[in-house]
């Protein structure tokens, strides 16, 4: 049994709540994970730092705990040494350990409606009964989408802690990026008043340097899964690379896990023959399915659009002005036609020969578009598939109909 | 004098004739797709059940989604106050009223006197509504009925994952075509609609003792039980549950007759 | 004379009168049966709605889309694809800082010199300082309606220059707010069926004219006119404001004798969807009774009747008791 199979079947046994919130277990499970035996090295390092970031979160009294949105700059978190929490990613973690139901409901019972995003009323959810640290303050910035930092503001207002807003307008424009720019600069100094640091310049410009590094190394792994297919899980870069998008940009840890993996994969012999597929969104947690029918198949997904590197380089002596480059060239910036440009250019690059859209329920960034995108791509002959289900919330969704429609796709790319 | 109150829903109608505080008689019948008709069928069946003249009924309210197109009614009421004013006459203590109707279910936060403090209602899709049991007797072939005398037989519950009518349909065929036994099929559904009637409880917070159930899903011993578990606290089902609405209704027309309210 | 139609309250008209246009909401039209291609099956009511007019017949000669949410957003795009002309986007801060302040006028500056080349002509600074004036005076006229016993829907279409006559609102009812997403005319129309009494309406629909701020003038009428429109009352949508969005409904309920509120969402809203689970645990806290009700932007329907008649009762109830 490897390491998450393990995980989950002790979750599955009835795992008690309070020992999921108590950093001992974190500890115990760093040990069984150091003994564990993984494919790559990468990923014993990728999860024991994602264990030791949890029990820092759990630990009490240690640094401050900062709760990001997807994309957030977490470098400026990172800066100052403080825990960055992902929610949406423990979203999908609960969902994959079958914890996302009871969470579901109590966030219904919050008056959260079944309409917006499972991955937030998961995380409004597991926050209620109390199964997430206890966050002191809440980092969200709006270039994504609409219901992270309003839900941000709804649970900062809820435990009393602040709430730090950036605002990122849909354009790319010297105004916006001045904008963006000043507020991050105010962010972070009011992020170290929080902890009672100072903005020190040489730790963001450190922060920035670890995550140009990463960058480099992204790059690196792009440049590798473009030449050749891995024996490795449809879904490894998936599953992998976005924790670390979205909490570990600005850890120099991060950044030396990345270049890691981009040397183990340079080793790895290529498996041939594979449908190459770019994958939109993210997927269902609760449900491996459509990723053993693209193992069975023999498909990859040979690119992501949410492990991408859509941004410039960082220059560490302008950290303000390279992070609002940053996040004002997020794929999912502007307007969706925008977003297809984008995705056509990664296709090409990537070599990919069709592209899946997960379409998640309750998201108005990503699903809303689809229409937007199927037009685009069949106008440029591109084959594009819509996948509706849901990430997190295994209730909301049909079964089979997703499975049957990605296996006719996959026939027609001659998988 | 004496009062009615008559119920048109979506499924059944009712009729309660009152006598001051006392049940004269009543009726229960199939709404049918005249709503006008239904209701002057009941109440014309609760004045033969209890021997009683036209003339005799000096006040009568109407509730339920019909309630517009009762011409002989004096008044109109939504079934949200008439059924926390009927429940609250059946059994006094209660707090919250369950209610799940045809095409809507709502919870009923009550006080003393059976006044409305708050209450919710589903949303649009008939998830967690009589309309979804009777869609899934329908794919179990058999009724209402009988799909809560299958449902009591079981011993395990079928998981039905889908909250969605057309969704859990399917399910309960696929089900049905793996060779599930159709009890534990049945259970599951009774599961999965006291599921979702309990996550609409829990926005009016935890709930507190006496909790009531009312309309013709309350005779559903399988999903009472599931819902008395979720909740954490016993559900309590008042005799003939399904007559609560139009009883809440006369009780209405006793105090406007007294009040002189016209 | 021109006319340039706009989607959010937070667009200023002031900058489109200045330049000689005319000015009016788009509310959209019923998108059924008309084939709506670009937008997914998961976006609200308003923006198919908008979406059916703005590629039907009655295309709007100009269009100014905020970028308030991502359907709006998506409306843009979808209206690039339609190929409709004079189309412009308005990136709308959601914070009310001094930085998003100056962002702002930097961004209705650049908006104004493009619609300007839109009709050959150029940017009168004097002019915006006029109808910033204008614009003043207009509001207060406006707001006065609030005080006076009219049915707020009368109020309402006669706001949005539909309705020309006030009728008199029936006293004796239940006070009620309403707030949300923004809803169909007939939503309006349906509170007051149902035996409410509609005392104050704030959503995206009627304008969002109440509490105005007084703005002194900058020396850059851009900026003034970004400060106006950044200082109002927050709506949902400005998430970086929650804090006065609160204030702001607690006034509301103070000044209009509000004795419940009836938040409105329309299916998909998500800024009204996540603002509806705050403000329903700040109402419980204030003791302020709240009804949910969801619309598709469209006709109701017996299900709104239901909540809406059941709350009038509830209130009206409650009112016996106290």
């Amino acid at each position: 049994m490897n390491f998450y199979e393990h995980l989950k079947a002790r979750v599955a046994e009835g795992l008690k709540r309070h020992a999921l919130t108590n950093p001992l277990t974190y500890r115990v499970l760093k040990t069984l994970a150091r003994r564990s035996s993984f494919p790559l090295r990468f990923q014993q390092k990728l999860t024991l730092f994602a264990l030791e970031e949890t029990e820092r979160a759990f630990r009490p009294g240690s640094n401050p705990v900062v709760f990001t949105s997807a994309f957030f700059p977490t470098e400026i978190v990172r800066a100052l040494g403080y825990v960055v929490f992902s929610p949406e990613v423990a979203a999908a973690l609960a969902s994959s350990l079958g914890l996302a139901p009871s969470c579901l409901r109590e966030a219904e019972g919050a008056w959260y409606g079944r309409d917006t995003c499972s991955f937030h009323r998961c995380a409004a959810g597991a926050l209620e009964l109390g199964l997430f640290p206890k966050p002191d303050a809440f980092c969200a910035s709006t270039h994504l989408c609409d219901g992270a930092p309003q839900l941000f503001a709804n649970l900062a207002r809820r435990l009393r802690v602040p709430f730090f807003l950036l605002d990122v307008p849909q354009e790319e424009s010297p105004e916006a990026l001045a904008y963006v720019g000043r507020q991050l600069e105010r962010l972070y100094r009011q992020l170290a008043e929080l902890g009672g640091r100072r903005p020190e310049e040489e730790a963001l410009a450190e922060a920035l340097e670890a995550s140009e590094r990463f960058r480099q190394a992204l790059l690196r792994i792009e440049s590798c899964r473009k030449g050749k297919s891995f024996p490795l899980p449809p879904d490894f870069f998936l599953n992998n690379l976005v924790y670390l998008t979205f909490v570990g940009q600005g850890s120099g840890e991060a950044a030396r896990m990345l270049e890691l993996l981009a040397e183990e994969l340079e080793r790895l012999p290529s498996s041939p023959g594979r449908v190459r597929l770019l994958w939109l969104h993210l997927k269902p947690y609760h449900d491996p399915s459509l990723m053993a029918c693209l193992a069975q198949r023999g498909a990859t997904l040979a690119s992501e659009e949410m492990t991408h590197v859509y941004w410039p380089e960082l220059d560490p002596s302008l950290p303000y002005k390279s992070l609002a480059r940053k996040v004002l060239s997020h794929f999912a910036h502007g307007p969706a036609t925008r977003r297809a440009a984008t995705l056509r250019r990664l296709l090409e690059g990537q070599a990919c020969d069709g592209v899946v859209c997960f379409a998640h329920w309750g998201c108005r960034q990503s699903s809303g578009a689809v229409e937007i995108l199927r037009e685009c791509f069949s106008r440029w002959g591109i084959p594009f598939l819509v996948l509706e289900g849901d990430c997190v919330d295994g209730g909301a969704v049909g079964k089979g109909q997703a499975l049957t429609r990605l296996e006719a796709f996959l026939e027609m790319l001659g998988g | 004098m004496l009062v009615a109150g008559i119920d048109v829903g979506s499924l059944s109608s009712e009729a309660v004739i009152l006598d001051g505080e006392k049940i004269l008689s009543y009726s229960i019948l199939a709404t049918g797709a005249n709503s006008r008709r239904a209701a002057e069928r009941a109440l014309e069946e609760a004045l033969r059940a209890g021997n009683i003249s036209r003339e005799e009924i000096g006040y009568v309210v109407a509730t339920g989604y019909g309630r517009i197109n009762v011409p002989f009614a004096h008044r109109q009421v939504t079934e949200i106050t008439c059924h926390a004013r009927g429940a609250v006459y059946l059994v006094p203590d209660t707090r919250l009223v369950i209610d799940i109707g045809g095409q809507d279910s709502k919870v009923i936060k009550v006080g003393p006197g059976g006044v409305v403090e708050d209450f919710v209602m589903n949303d649009k899709c008939a998830a967690g509504t009589g309309r979804f049991l009777e869609v899934m007797a329908r794919a179990l072939e058999t009724d209402l009925e009988g799909f809560s005398e299958l449902a009591s037989r079981a011993r395990r519950a079928a998981t039905i994952s889908s909250m969605c009518t057309v969704f859990a349909e399917s399910e309960v065929v696929s089900l049905i075509g793996q060779g599930a036994p159709r009890e534990e099929i049945a259970l599951g559904l009774c599961e999965a609609i006291a599921e979702r009637v309990a996550a609409m409880v829990h926005r009016l917070g935890k709930p507190q003792p006496t909790v009531t159930m009312t309309g013709g899903v309350a005779k559903n011993r399988s999903v009472v039980q599931a819902l008395s578990r979720r909740l954490g606290v016993e559900v309590v089902v008042p005799p003939e549950p399904q007559i609560v609405g139009a009883l809440g209704a006369a009780l209405i027309a006793r105090s406007s007759l007294a009040r002189g309210v016209v | 004379m021109t006319t340039v139609s706009w989607v959010c309250s937070y667009t200023p008209r002031e900058l489109f009168r200045a330049l000689g246009f005319g000015e009016r909401r788009l509310w959209g039209v019923d998108p059924r049966g008309s084939a709506l291609p670009h937008l997914a099956a998961n976006l609200c009511g308003y923006s198919r709605a908008c979406l059916a007019q703005a590629s039907g017949e009655e295309r709007p000669e100009v269009l100014v889309v905020a970028g308030s949410c991502h359907a709006l957003i998506h409306l843009y795009a979808a209206l690039q694809l339609e190929g409709l002309k004079n189309l412009f986007f308005l990136p709308l801060p959601r914070l009310g800082a001094s930085e998003a302040e100056e962002f702002f006028a930097a961004v209705l500056r650049r908006l104004a010199e493009e619609l300007a080349a839109v009709r050959g002509g150029r940017m009168d600074e004097e002019r915006l300082k006029e109808e910033l004036r204008v614009g003043v005076r207009e509001r207060r006229e406006k707001i006065r309606l609030f005080r006076e016993p009219v049915s707020g829907f009368s109020r309402y279409l006669y706001l949005r220059g539909e309705g020309k006559d006030l009728t008199p609102a029936r006293s004796g009812f239940p006070r009620l707010a309403l707030t949300g997403s923004p809803p169909p005319p007939r939503l309006l129309q349906l509170v007051e069926e149902c035996g409410g009494c509609l005392a104050v309406e704030d959503c995206c629909g009627a304008y969002r004219d109440l509490y105005f701020p007084e703005v002194g003038e900058a020396e850059d009428p851009f900026l003034t006119l970004a400060r106006l429109y950044l200082r109002r009352p927050p709506c949902p949508r400005m998430v970086g404001d929650r804090a006065r969005r609160f204030k702001y409904l607690q006034e509301l309920i103070r000044d209009f004798r509000v004795e419940g509120i009836v938040y409105h969402t329309v299916k998909f809203c998500d800024h009204a969807l996540y603002e509806l689970a705050a403000v329903r645990r700040w109402a419980e806290k204030e003791g302020i009774p709240l009804l949910w009700v969801e619309t598709e932007y469209g006709e109701p329907g017996e299900q709104v009747r239901v909540r809406l008649a059941a709350f009038v009762e509830m209130l009206a109830a409650r009112r016996e008791s106290l």
